[in-house]
Protein backbone atom coordinates (compact mmCIF):
# COMPACT_ATOMS: atom_id res chain seq x y z
CA UNK A 1 0.00 0.00 0.00
CA UNK A 2 2.57 2.59 1.24
CA UNK A 3 4.73 1.26 -2.25
CA UNK A 4 1.58 1.86 -4.42
CA UNK A 5 1.45 5.91 -2.48
CA UNK A 6 5.14 6.51 -3.31
CA UNK A 7 4.71 5.21 -6.66
CA UNK A 8 1.60 7.56 -6.81
CA UNK A 9 3.76 10.49 -5.58
CA UNK A 10 6.39 9.85 -7.98
CA UNK A 11 3.97 10.03 -10.89
CA UNK A 12 1.67 12.44 -9.74
CA UNK A 13 2.75 15.59 -11.80
CA UNK A 14 2.37 13.39 -14.80
CA UNK A 15 -1.33 12.02 -13.47
CA UNK A 16 -2.95 15.30 -12.61
CA UNK A 17 -1.67 16.80 -15.84
CA UNK A 18 -3.76 13.85 -17.87
CA UNK A 19 -6.27 14.57 -15.40
CA UNK A 20 -6.46 18.55 -16.48
CA UNK A 21 -7.11 17.53 -19.58
CA UNK A 22 -9.25 14.83 -19.64
CA UNK A 23 -11.11 16.55 -17.58
CA UNK A 24 -10.89 19.69 -20.13
CA UNK A 25 -11.69 17.75 -23.26
CA UNK A 26 -14.17 15.83 -22.29
CA UNK A 27 -16.13 19.30 -20.27
CA UNK A 28 -15.65 21.34 -23.02
CA UNK A 29 -17.09 18.98 -25.75
CA UNK A 30 -19.39 18.58 -23.72
CA UNK A 31 -20.81 21.76 -23.03
CA UNK A 32 -20.84 22.54 -27.08
CA UNK A 33 -22.60 19.27 -27.59
CA UNK A 34 -25.10 20.29 -25.08
CA UNK A 35 -25.35 23.27 -26.96
CA UNK A 36 -26.17 21.54 -29.88
CA UNK A 37 -27.42 18.60 -28.64
CA UNK A 38 -30.44 20.17 -27.01
CA UNK A 39 -31.86 21.63 -29.99
CA UNK A 40 -31.49 18.86 -32.29
CA UNK A 41 -33.46 16.48 -29.52
CA UNK A 42 -36.23 19.27 -29.60
CA UNK A 43 -36.38 19.74 -32.75
CA UNK A 44 -37.08 15.83 -33.68
CA UNK A 45 -39.68 15.53 -31.05
CA UNK A 46 -41.54 18.35 -32.14
CA UNK A 47 -41.58 18.06 -35.83
CA UNK A 48 -42.69 14.38 -35.23
CA UNK A 49 -46.46 13.19 -36.68
CA UNK A 50 -49.09 14.83 -34.20
CA UNK A 51 -46.02 16.96 -32.04
CA UNK A 52 -46.25 20.70 -31.38
CA UNK A 53 -45.00 21.88 -35.05
CA UNK A 54 -45.44 18.90 -37.00
CA UNK A 55 -43.36 18.90 -39.88
CA UNK A 56 -42.25 15.70 -41.43
CA UNK A 57 -39.37 16.97 -44.33
CA UNK A 58 -37.35 18.31 -41.35
CA UNK A 59 -38.22 15.43 -38.81
CA UNK A 60 -36.80 12.92 -41.56
CA UNK A 61 -33.41 15.26 -41.58
CA UNK A 62 -32.93 15.75 -38.16
CA UNK A 63 -33.59 12.01 -37.65
CA UNK A 64 -31.13 11.41 -40.26
CA UNK A 65 -28.72 13.04 -38.95
CA UNK A 66 -28.71 11.55 -35.68
CA UNK A 67 -29.28 8.29 -37.03
CA UNK A 68 -25.68 8.23 -39.59
CA UNK A 69 -23.94 10.03 -36.97
CA UNK A 70 -24.52 7.93 -34.58
CA UNK A 71 -23.78 4.64 -36.21
CA UNK A 72 -20.39 6.08 -37.42
CA UNK A 73 -17.63 4.03 -34.97
CA UNK A 74 -15.92 7.09 -33.43
CA UNK A 75 -12.15 6.20 -34.25
CA UNK A 76 -13.50 6.62 -37.49
CA UNK A 77 -15.87 9.99 -37.49
CA UNK A 78 -11.94 11.50 -35.29
CA UNK A 79 -9.81 10.84 -38.58
CA UNK A 80 -12.67 11.58 -41.08
CA UNK A 81 -13.11 15.07 -39.59
CA UNK A 82 -9.51 15.99 -40.05
CA UNK A 83 -9.89 18.60 -42.21
CA UNK A 84 -13.10 20.04 -40.26
CA UNK A 85 -11.23 19.98 -37.42
CA UNK A 86 -8.03 21.63 -38.93
CA UNK A 87 -10.31 24.29 -40.03
CA UNK A 88 -11.89 25.41 -37.27
CA UNK A 89 -8.64 24.83 -34.46
CA UNK A 90 -5.67 25.49 -36.76
CA UNK A 91 -4.49 21.53 -35.94
CA UNK A 92 -5.33 18.62 -35.92
CA UNK A 93 -3.22 17.72 -32.99
CA UNK A 94 -3.09 18.15 -29.56
CA UNK A 95 -5.93 18.43 -26.17
CA UNK A 96 -7.66 21.25 -28.03
CA UNK A 97 -7.53 19.86 -31.26
CA UNK A 98 -9.55 16.84 -29.55
CA UNK A 99 -12.52 18.82 -28.65
CA UNK A 100 -13.50 18.87 -32.49
CA UNK A 101 -14.27 15.05 -32.94
CA UNK A 102 -15.57 14.60 -29.47
CA UNK A 103 -17.94 17.01 -29.54
CA UNK A 104 -19.53 16.15 -32.99
CA UNK A 105 -19.33 12.81 -32.10
CA UNK A 106 -21.65 13.93 -29.03
CA UNK A 107 -23.85 16.11 -30.70
CA UNK A 108 -26.23 13.10 -31.81
CA UNK A 109 -25.57 10.84 -28.98
CA UNK A 110 -26.98 14.24 -26.84
CA UNK A 111 -29.91 14.77 -29.40
CA UNK A 112 -31.35 11.33 -28.74
CA UNK A 113 -30.88 11.54 -25.24
CA UNK A 114 -33.10 14.80 -25.18
CA UNK A 115 -35.39 13.20 -27.72
CA UNK A 116 -35.90 10.10 -25.34
CA UNK A 117 -36.16 12.11 -22.59
CA UNK A 118 -38.98 14.15 -23.94
CA UNK A 119 -40.66 11.58 -25.42
CA UNK A 120 -41.33 10.66 -22.49
CA UNK A 121 -43.42 13.63 -20.92
CA UNK A 122 -47.27 12.91 -20.33
CA UNK A 123 -48.82 14.35 -23.62
CA UNK A 124 -51.37 15.00 -21.99
CA UNK A 125 -49.53 18.00 -20.19
CA UNK A 126 -48.41 19.35 -23.09
CA UNK A 127 -52.54 19.20 -24.56
CA UNK A 128 -53.18 21.02 -21.16
CA UNK A 129 -50.67 23.60 -21.97
CA UNK A 130 -52.13 24.08 -25.47
CA UNK A 131 -55.42 24.22 -23.90
CA UNK A 132 -54.37 27.61 -21.79
CA UNK A 133 -53.09 29.04 -24.82
CA UNK A 134 -48.99 28.11 -24.99
CA UNK A 135 -46.85 28.92 -27.53
CA UNK A 136 -44.68 25.67 -28.70
CA UNK A 137 -41.69 27.96 -27.66
CA UNK A 138 -43.43 28.09 -24.32
CA UNK A 139 -44.15 24.30 -24.57
CA UNK A 140 -40.59 23.42 -25.22
CA UNK A 141 -39.07 26.14 -22.64
CA UNK A 142 -41.79 25.46 -19.78
CA UNK A 143 -43.37 21.93 -20.11
CA UNK A 144 -41.10 19.76 -22.27
CA UNK A 145 -37.65 20.19 -20.72
CA UNK A 146 -38.96 21.24 -17.08
CA UNK A 147 -40.74 18.16 -17.06
CA UNK A 148 -37.92 16.03 -18.70
CA UNK A 149 -35.19 17.73 -16.52
CA UNK A 150 -34.27 14.64 -14.07
CA UNK A 151 -34.59 11.88 -16.83
CA UNK A 152 -32.38 14.56 -18.92
CA UNK A 153 -30.29 14.55 -16.47
CA UNK A 154 -29.39 11.02 -16.28
CA UNK A 155 -28.85 11.12 -20.14
CA UNK A 156 -26.45 13.50 -19.95
CA UNK A 157 -24.18 12.17 -16.66
CA UNK A 158 -24.36 8.84 -19.30
CA UNK A 159 -23.34 10.87 -22.12
CA UNK A 160 -20.60 12.16 -20.28
CA UNK A 161 -18.75 9.40 -19.26
CA UNK A 162 -18.96 7.67 -22.53
CA UNK A 163 -17.07 10.71 -23.69
CA UNK A 164 -14.46 10.04 -20.89
CA UNK A 165 -14.34 6.72 -23.07
CA UNK A 166 -14.22 8.44 -26.28
CA UNK A 167 -11.34 11.03 -24.52
CA UNK A 168 -8.85 7.72 -23.99
CA UNK A 169 -9.22 7.07 -27.81
CA UNK A 170 -8.00 10.75 -29.35
CA UNK A 171 -5.57 10.43 -26.55
CA UNK A 172 -3.72 7.51 -28.73
CA UNK A 173 -3.72 10.42 -31.54
CA UNK A 174 -1.91 12.77 -29.95
CA UNK A 175 -5.21 14.25 -27.65
CA UNK A 176 -3.50 14.40 -24.29
CA UNK A 177 -5.36 13.15 -21.38
CA UNK A 178 -5.00 9.98 -18.81
CA UNK A 179 -5.62 7.76 -22.04
CA UNK A 180 -2.71 8.79 -23.73
CA UNK A 181 -0.61 8.58 -20.56
CA UNK A 182 -1.72 4.61 -19.86
CA UNK A 183 -0.90 4.17 -23.45
CA UNK A 184 2.45 5.69 -23.46
CA UNK A 185 3.61 4.89 -20.61
CA UNK A 186 1.98 1.79 -19.04
CA UNK A 187 1.50 0.02 -22.30
CA UNK A 188 4.30 1.20 -24.44
CA UNK A 189 7.25 1.98 -21.74
CA UNK A 190 5.63 -1.28 -19.82
CA UNK A 191 4.73 0.86 -16.55
CA UNK A 192 2.31 -1.03 -15.04
CA UNK A 193 2.37 1.18 -11.97
CA UNK A 194 1.24 4.50 -14.60
CA UNK A 195 -1.38 1.71 -16.61
CA UNK A 196 -2.90 0.96 -12.64
CA UNK A 197 -3.00 3.97 -11.36
CA UNK A 198 -4.83 5.78 -14.37
CA UNK A 199 -7.17 3.29 -14.32
CA UNK A 200 -7.96 3.83 -10.57
CA UNK A 201 -8.32 7.72 -11.35
CA UNK A 202 -11.24 6.90 -14.31
CA UNK A 203 -12.94 4.45 -12.26
CA UNK A 204 -13.26 7.18 -9.39
CA UNK A 205 -14.17 9.68 -11.87
CA UNK A 206 -16.91 7.55 -13.80
CA UNK A 207 -18.19 6.70 -9.98
CA UNK A 208 -17.94 10.64 -8.88
CA UNK A 209 -20.10 11.74 -11.58
CA UNK A 210 -22.43 9.05 -11.60
CA UNK A 211 -23.28 9.32 -8.31
CA UNK A 212 -23.20 13.44 -8.65
CA UNK A 213 -25.70 12.72 -12.02
CA UNK A 214 -28.01 10.72 -9.67
CA UNK A 215 -28.11 12.94 -6.83
CA UNK A 216 -28.85 15.38 -8.99
CA UNK A 217 -31.75 13.59 -10.95
CA UNK A 218 -33.53 12.48 -8.20
CA UNK A 219 -33.54 15.93 -6.78
CA UNK A 220 -35.05 17.04 -9.72
CA UNK A 221 -37.28 14.36 -9.72
CA UNK A 222 -40.84 15.57 -8.05
CA UNK A 223 -43.18 13.23 -9.87
CA UNK A 224 -42.44 10.47 -6.92
CA UNK B 1 -72.54 30.93 -25.11
CA UNK B 2 -72.05 28.28 -27.28
CA UNK B 3 -73.03 27.42 -30.90
CA UNK B 4 -72.11 24.41 -32.65
CA UNK B 5 -73.32 24.46 -36.09
CA UNK B 6 -72.69 21.87 -38.99
CA UNK B 7 -69.87 20.37 -36.72
CA UNK B 8 -68.21 17.12 -38.17
CA UNK B 9 -64.92 15.83 -37.27
CA UNK B 10 -63.02 13.06 -39.34
CA UNK B 11 -59.97 11.16 -39.06
CA UNK B 12 -57.77 10.04 -41.42
CA UNK B 13 -55.77 7.10 -40.25
CA UNK B 14 -53.98 4.21 -42.44
CA UNK B 15 -57.43 1.62 -42.05
CA UNK B 16 -59.57 4.38 -43.66
CA UNK B 17 -62.41 7.74 -42.45
CA UNK B 18 -63.09 7.33 -39.30
CA UNK B 19 -66.01 9.80 -38.60
CA UNK B 20 -65.90 11.19 -34.74
CA UNK B 21 -68.68 13.76 -35.42
CA UNK B 22 -71.49 13.90 -38.03
CA UNK B 23 -73.46 17.03 -38.47
CA UNK B 24 -73.86 18.41 -34.93
CA UNK B 25 -75.73 21.33 -34.41
CA UNK B 26 -75.86 22.11 -30.63
CA UNK B 27 -76.59 25.42 -28.32
CA UNK B 28 -75.41 26.06 -24.70
CA UNK B 29 -77.00 29.02 -23.44
CA UNK B 30 -74.61 30.57 -20.72
CA UNK B 31 -74.47 30.15 -16.61
CA UNK B 32 -75.23 26.66 -17.58
CA UNK B 33 -73.85 23.00 -17.06
CA UNK B 34 -74.04 21.47 -19.93
CA UNK B 35 -73.68 17.47 -20.32
CA UNK B 36 -72.94 15.49 -23.13
CA UNK B 37 -73.05 11.63 -22.32
CA UNK B 38 -72.17 8.43 -24.56
CA UNK B 39 -71.08 5.68 -24.64
CA UNK B 40 -67.16 5.12 -25.28
CA UNK B 41 -66.29 5.70 -28.82
CA UNK B 42 -69.34 7.79 -29.09
CA UNK B 43 -67.15 10.54 -30.00
CA UNK B 44 -67.18 12.76 -26.72
CA UNK B 45 -63.59 13.41 -26.84
CA UNK B 46 -63.62 14.31 -30.16
CA UNK B 47 -66.71 16.73 -29.09
CA UNK B 48 -64.98 18.44 -26.44
CA UNK B 49 -61.37 18.84 -28.07
CA UNK B 50 -63.71 20.77 -30.98
CA UNK B 51 -64.62 23.63 -28.43
CA UNK B 52 -61.32 25.01 -27.72
CA UNK B 53 -59.93 23.48 -31.26
CA UNK B 54 -57.27 21.00 -29.47
CA UNK B 55 -59.00 19.17 -32.49
CA UNK B 56 -59.91 21.19 -35.65
CA UNK B 57 -63.04 20.47 -37.02
CA UNK B 58 -63.51 18.70 -40.61
CA UNK B 59 -66.46 20.88 -41.04
CA UNK B 60 -68.72 23.20 -38.87
CA UNK B 61 -68.77 25.96 -36.79
CA UNK B 62 -67.64 26.72 -33.24
CA UNK B 63 -68.71 29.79 -32.12
CA UNK B 64 -67.76 30.61 -28.71
CA UNK B 65 -68.97 34.08 -26.91
CA UNK B 66 -69.80 35.21 -30.08
CA UNK B 67 -66.72 34.59 -31.60
CA UNK B 68 -66.12 31.40 -34.36
CA UNK B 69 -63.65 29.65 -33.55
CA UNK B 70 -62.68 28.03 -36.77
CA UNK B 71 -62.14 31.48 -38.89
CA UNK B 72 -59.11 32.44 -36.32
CA UNK B 73 -55.17 32.65 -37.06
CA UNK B 74 -52.66 30.35 -34.57
CA UNK B 75 -52.29 33.94 -32.36
CA UNK B 76 -55.94 34.75 -32.00
CA UNK B 77 -56.93 31.30 -31.09
CA UNK B 78 -54.19 31.23 -28.78
CA UNK B 79 -55.51 34.49 -27.43
CA UNK B 80 -58.91 32.84 -27.41
CA UNK B 81 -58.40 29.61 -25.76
CA UNK B 82 -57.10 31.97 -22.05
CA UNK B 83 -60.66 32.49 -21.79
CA UNK B 84 -61.93 28.97 -21.85
CA UNK B 85 -60.63 26.73 -19.23
CA UNK B 86 -60.02 22.92 -19.27
CA UNK B 87 -59.89 20.10 -16.52
CA UNK B 88 -58.67 16.59 -17.26
CA UNK B 89 -59.31 13.30 -16.84
CA UNK B 90 -56.01 12.61 -15.62
CA UNK B 91 -55.64 16.20 -14.32
CA UNK B 92 -52.47 16.67 -16.87
CA UNK B 93 -50.75 18.55 -14.01
CA UNK B 94 -47.07 19.96 -14.50
CA UNK B 95 -45.36 17.24 -11.65
CA UNK B 96 -42.05 19.53 -11.64
CA UNK B 97 -43.98 22.58 -10.29
CA UNK B 98 -45.81 23.12 -6.94
CA UNK B 99 -48.84 23.24 -6.84
CA UNK B 100 -49.09 27.29 -6.75
CA UNK B 101 -46.90 27.32 -9.51
CA UNK B 102 -49.41 24.81 -11.47
CA UNK B 103 -51.73 27.92 -11.16
CA UNK B 104 -49.58 30.23 -11.79
CA UNK B 105 -48.72 28.17 -15.38
CA UNK B 106 -51.77 30.00 -17.28
CA UNK B 107 -51.32 33.45 -16.00
CA UNK B 108 -47.29 33.10 -16.60
CA UNK B 109 -48.61 32.51 -20.21
CA UNK B 110 -50.71 35.47 -20.05
CA UNK B 111 -47.93 37.78 -18.94
CA UNK B 112 -49.47 38.39 -15.57
CA UNK B 113 -46.90 40.65 -13.15
CA UNK B 114 -44.93 38.46 -10.36
CA UNK B 115 -47.01 40.14 -6.99
CA UNK B 116 -50.38 40.00 -9.20
CA UNK B 117 -49.78 36.18 -9.80
CA UNK B 118 -48.90 35.19 -6.25
CA UNK B 119 -52.19 37.59 -5.24
CA UNK B 120 -54.65 35.75 -7.83
CA UNK B 121 -53.10 31.93 -6.70
CA UNK B 122 -53.94 32.70 -3.01
CA UNK B 123 -57.47 33.61 -3.57
CA UNK B 124 -57.65 30.17 -6.22
CA UNK B 125 -56.22 27.63 -4.05
CA UNK B 126 -58.77 29.47 -1.37
CA UNK B 127 -61.60 28.72 -3.62
CA UNK B 128 -60.60 25.22 -4.25
CA UNK B 129 -59.84 24.41 -0.98
CA UNK B 130 -56.15 23.40 -0.94
CA UNK B 131 -54.40 27.08 0.31
CA UNK B 132 -52.76 24.64 2.83
CA UNK B 133 -50.90 22.43 0.19
CA UNK B 134 -49.25 26.15 -2.06
CA UNK B 135 -45.93 24.94 -1.95
CA UNK B 136 -46.92 20.75 -2.40
CA UNK B 137 -45.61 18.60 -5.64
CA UNK B 138 -48.90 17.29 -7.26
CA UNK B 139 -47.50 13.54 -6.40
CA UNK B 140 -47.44 14.12 -3.18
CA UNK B 141 -51.57 14.76 -3.20
CA UNK B 142 -54.83 12.56 -3.99
CA UNK B 143 -56.50 12.47 -6.88
CA UNK B 144 -59.21 14.36 -5.82
CA UNK B 145 -56.54 16.86 -5.07
CA UNK B 146 -55.06 16.99 -7.89
CA UNK B 147 -58.15 18.09 -9.73
CA UNK B 148 -58.85 20.12 -7.82
CA UNK B 149 -55.61 22.20 -8.30
CA UNK B 150 -56.55 21.54 -12.13
CA UNK B 151 -59.66 23.13 -11.36
CA UNK B 152 -57.81 26.19 -9.73
CA UNK B 153 -55.32 26.58 -12.79
CA UNK B 154 -58.76 26.52 -15.57
CA UNK B 155 -60.23 29.76 -13.64
CA UNK B 156 -56.96 31.51 -12.94
CA UNK B 157 -57.30 33.37 -16.24
CA UNK B 158 -61.20 34.46 -15.49
CA UNK B 159 -62.71 32.25 -18.32
CA UNK B 160 -66.32 32.19 -19.06
CA UNK B 161 -66.34 28.73 -19.77
CA UNK B 162 -65.06 25.46 -18.56
CA UNK B 163 -64.65 22.33 -20.36
CA UNK B 164 -64.61 19.18 -18.09
CA UNK B 165 -63.10 16.37 -20.05
CA UNK B 166 -64.29 12.75 -18.04
CA UNK B 167 -63.18 14.95 -15.02
CA UNK B 168 -64.07 12.78 -12.31
CA UNK B 169 -64.19 9.27 -14.13
CA UNK B 170 -60.57 8.59 -12.68
CA UNK B 171 -61.75 9.16 -8.98
CA UNK B 172 -63.61 7.41 -6.86
CA UNK B 173 -68.15 7.69 -5.94
CA UNK B 174 -67.00 10.06 -2.74
CA UNK B 175 -64.44 12.34 -4.33
CA UNK B 176 -66.67 12.11 -7.04
CA UNK B 177 -69.34 14.32 -5.21
CA UNK B 178 -66.80 16.51 -3.67
CA UNK B 179 -65.80 17.73 -7.33
CA UNK B 180 -68.85 18.31 -8.84
CA UNK B 181 -69.87 19.66 -5.27
CA UNK B 182 -67.36 21.99 -6.56
CA UNK B 183 -68.03 22.80 -10.26
CA UNK B 184 -71.68 23.33 -9.14
CA UNK B 185 -70.41 26.05 -6.84
CA UNK B 186 -68.04 27.04 -9.16
CA UNK B 187 -71.19 27.96 -11.86
CA UNK B 188 -74.01 29.24 -9.27
CA UNK B 189 -70.91 31.48 -7.55
CA UNK B 190 -68.71 33.13 -10.75
CA UNK B 191 -71.78 32.30 -13.57
CA UNK B 192 -69.04 30.49 -15.56
CA UNK B 193 -70.52 27.72 -18.27
CA UNK B 194 -69.71 24.19 -17.92
CA UNK B 195 -69.55 21.96 -20.44
CA UNK B 196 -68.36 18.66 -18.91
CA UNK B 197 -68.62 14.88 -21.28
CA UNK B 198 -68.87 11.63 -19.38
CA UNK B 199 -70.05 8.40 -19.38
CA UNK B 200 -71.40 8.25 -15.74
CA UNK B 201 -75.23 9.19 -15.75
CA UNK B 202 -74.87 9.62 -11.98
CA UNK B 203 -72.45 13.02 -12.78
CA UNK B 204 -75.31 14.35 -15.44
CA UNK B 205 -78.05 13.80 -12.54
CA UNK B 206 -76.18 14.90 -10.06
CA UNK B 207 -75.11 18.73 -11.40
CA UNK B 208 -76.22 19.08 -15.11
CA UNK B 209 -79.11 21.46 -16.23
CA UNK B 210 -79.13 20.06 -19.62
CA UNK B 211 -77.98 16.96 -21.45
CA UNK B 212 -77.55 15.67 -24.92
CA UNK B 213 -76.85 12.23 -25.93
CA UNK B 214 -74.40 11.25 -28.18
CA UNK B 215 -74.53 8.14 -30.31
CA UNK B 216 -72.12 7.03 -32.95
CA UNK B 217 -71.14 10.87 -33.32
CA UNK B 218 -74.48 12.67 -33.58
CA UNK B 219 -76.93 13.60 -30.63
CA UNK B 220 -79.72 11.39 -30.68
CA UNK B 221 -81.22 13.23 -28.00
CA UNK B 222 -81.12 16.41 -25.69
CA UNK B 223 -83.24 18.15 -23.16
CA UNK B 224 -83.43 19.49 -19.70
CA UNK B 225 -82.20 16.89 -17.24
CA UNK B 226 -85.43 16.29 -15.88
CA UNK B 227 -87.17 15.55 -18.68
CA UNK B 228 -84.49 13.71 -20.27
CA UNK B 229 -84.46 11.55 -17.14
CA UNK B 230 -88.48 11.48 -16.64
CA UNK B 231 -88.88 10.84 -20.29
CA UNK B 232 -86.53 8.92 -22.21
CA UNK B 233 -86.83 8.73 -25.97
CA UNK B 234 -84.26 6.61 -27.44
CA UNK B 235 -82.85 3.22 -26.43
CA UNK B 236 -79.72 4.46 -25.16
CA UNK B 237 -80.97 7.21 -22.95
CA UNK B 238 -82.80 4.58 -21.65
CA UNK B 239 -80.04 2.49 -20.74
CA UNK B 240 -78.28 5.72 -19.58
CA UNK B 241 -80.95 6.17 -17.18
CA UNK B 242 -81.71 3.03 -15.86
CA UNK B 243 -78.06 3.12 -14.63
CA UNK B 244 -78.87 5.43 -11.82
CA UNK B 245 -82.68 5.38 -11.51
CA UNK B 246 -84.69 2.09 -12.16
CA UNK B 247 -88.43 3.60 -12.76
CA UNK B 248 -89.90 -0.18 -13.39
CA UNK B 249 -91.21 -2.19 -11.01
CA UNK B 250 -90.25 -5.64 -10.39
CA UNK B 251 -91.62 -8.01 -11.87
CA UNK B 252 -93.39 -9.93 -8.89
CA UNK B 253 -95.87 -7.21 -8.65
CA UNK B 254 -97.61 -7.69 -11.74
CA UNK B 255 -98.54 -11.05 -10.40
CA UNK B 256 -99.00 -10.50 -7.12
CA UNK B 257 -102.89 -11.34 -6.00
CA UNK B 258 -104.97 -8.63 -4.03
CA UNK B 259 -104.78 -9.25 -0.17
CA UNK B 260 -108.18 -8.10 -0.14
CA UNK B 261 -111.08 -7.73 -2.22
CA UNK B 262 -109.73 -8.91 -5.26
CA UNK B 263 -112.84 -8.10 -7.09
CA UNK B 264 -112.63 -4.53 -7.00
CA UNK B 265 -109.03 -4.05 -6.21
CA UNK B 266 -106.99 -1.91 -8.27
CA UNK B 267 -103.25 -1.72 -8.89
CA UNK B 268 -102.24 1.64 -10.02
CA UNK B 269 -98.86 3.04 -10.79
CA UNK B 270 -98.51 6.91 -10.03
CA UNK B 271 -95.58 8.91 -11.60
CA UNK B 272 -94.78 12.32 -10.01
CA UNK B 273 -92.51 14.92 -11.10
CA UNK B 274 -91.72 18.22 -9.01
CA UNK B 275 -94.04 19.94 -6.33
CA UNK B 276 -96.69 17.38 -6.22
CA UNK B 277 -94.22 14.77 -4.43
CA UNK B 278 -94.81 17.25 -1.19
CA UNK B 279 -98.67 17.11 -1.14
CA UNK B 280 -99.55 14.63 1.01
CA UNK B 281 -101.89 12.80 -2.18
CA UNK B 282 -102.19 9.19 -0.90
CA UNK B 283 -103.88 10.08 2.55
CA UNK B 284 -106.16 13.02 0.51
CA UNK B 285 -107.17 9.89 -1.78
CA UNK B 286 -108.01 7.82 1.33
CA UNK B 287 -110.30 10.79 3.13
CA UNK B 288 -111.71 11.79 -0.35
CA UNK B 289 -112.91 8.69 -1.90
CA UNK B 290 -113.24 6.13 1.22
CA UNK B 291 -110.97 3.47 -0.13
CA UNK B 292 -108.28 1.67 1.35
CA UNK B 293 -104.68 2.68 -0.22
CA UNK B 294 -101.50 -0.02 0.14
CA UNK B 295 -98.25 0.44 -0.56
CA UNK B 296 -96.67 -1.66 -2.49
CA UNK B 297 -93.66 -0.07 -4.14
CA UNK B 298 -92.38 2.66 -4.34
CA UNK B 299 -88.88 5.12 -5.70
CA UNK B 300 -88.43 8.40 -5.19
CA UNK B 301 -85.44 9.83 -6.51
CA UNK B 302 -83.77 13.74 -6.72
CA UNK B 303 -82.26 15.46 -9.99
CA UNK B 304 -80.96 18.43 -8.37
CA UNK B 305 -83.66 20.00 -6.62
CA UNK B 306 -86.83 18.57 -8.12
CA UNK B 307 -87.63 14.91 -7.09
CA UNK B 308 -89.46 12.67 -9.17
CA UNK B 309 -89.98 8.83 -9.15
CA UNK B 310 -92.93 6.17 -8.74
CA UNK B 311 -95.28 4.43 -6.63
CA UNK B 312 -96.87 1.04 -6.71
CA UNK B 313 -100.27 1.26 -4.80
CA UNK B 314 -102.95 -1.01 -4.35
CA UNK B 315 -106.69 0.83 -4.24
CA UNK B 316 -109.07 -1.48 -2.54
CA UNK B 317 -113.10 -0.44 -1.71
CA UNK B 318 -116.15 -0.22 -3.47
CA UNK B 319 -116.40 -0.14 -7.60
CA UNK B 320 -117.56 3.19 -7.40
CA UNK B 321 -114.97 4.88 -4.86
CA UNK B 322 -112.33 2.90 -6.72
CA UNK B 323 -112.68 4.53 -9.94
CA UNK B 324 -113.54 7.96 -7.95
CA UNK B 325 -110.36 7.43 -6.36
CA UNK B 326 -108.27 7.13 -9.81
CA UNK B 327 -110.03 10.26 -11.10
CA UNK B 328 -109.42 12.02 -8.51
CA UNK B 329 -105.46 11.02 -9.08
CA UNK B 330 -105.57 11.96 -12.21
CA UNK B 331 -106.72 15.72 -11.19
CA UNK B 332 -103.71 15.80 -9.46
CA UNK B 333 -101.67 16.22 -12.91
CA UNK B 334 -100.05 12.90 -11.95
CA UNK B 335 -98.78 9.83 -14.34
CA UNK B 336 -101.62 7.23 -13.94
CA UNK B 337 -101.16 4.05 -14.71
CA UNK B 338 -103.50 1.57 -13.94
CA UNK B 339 -101.31 -2.16 -14.15
CA UNK B 340 -104.25 -4.50 -13.68
CA UNK B 341 -107.55 -4.03 -14.16
CA UNK B 342 -110.93 -5.62 -13.16
CA UNK B 343 -109.94 -8.30 -16.28
CA UNK B 344 -106.78 -9.14 -14.92
CA UNK B 345 -108.06 -10.04 -11.22
CA UNK B 346 -110.35 -12.32 -12.48
CA UNK B 347 -107.96 -14.26 -14.45
CA UNK B 348 -105.68 -14.20 -11.31
CA UNK B 349 -108.20 -15.07 -8.90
Amino acid sequence: MTEMLGQLASNSELLLQGLQETLYMVLVSMMIAVFFGIPLGVGVVVTEPNGILEKKEINFILGSIINVARSIPFIILMVAIIPFTRLIVGTSIGTTAAIVPLAVAAIPFIGRIVENSLKEVDPGVVEAAQAMGATPWEIITKVLIPEALPSLILGITLALISLIGYSAIVGAVGGGGLGDIAIRYGYQRFQGDVMLQTVVILVVLVQLIQSIGNWLSSKLNKAT
Amino acid sequence: MIQIKELSKVYNSEEGQVVALKNVNLEIEAGQIFGIIGPSGAGKSSFIRCLNLLEEPTEGQVIVDGQDLTTLNTKKLRKARKKIGMIFQNFNLLQSRTVADNVAFPLELAGVDKEQIRVKVDELLELVGLADKTNNYPAQLSGGQQQRVGIARALANDPKLLLCDEATSSLDPQTTDSILDLLKDINHQLGITVVLITHEMEVIKQICDKVAVLEKGSIIEEGETIQVFTNPQHDTTKRFVQSVINADIPEEFYERKSVIEPETGKLIKVSFVGKSVKEPIISNVIKECDVDANILYGNIDKIQETSFGILLIEITGNNFSVKQAVNYLEEQNLKIEVIRNDRDVRTVS
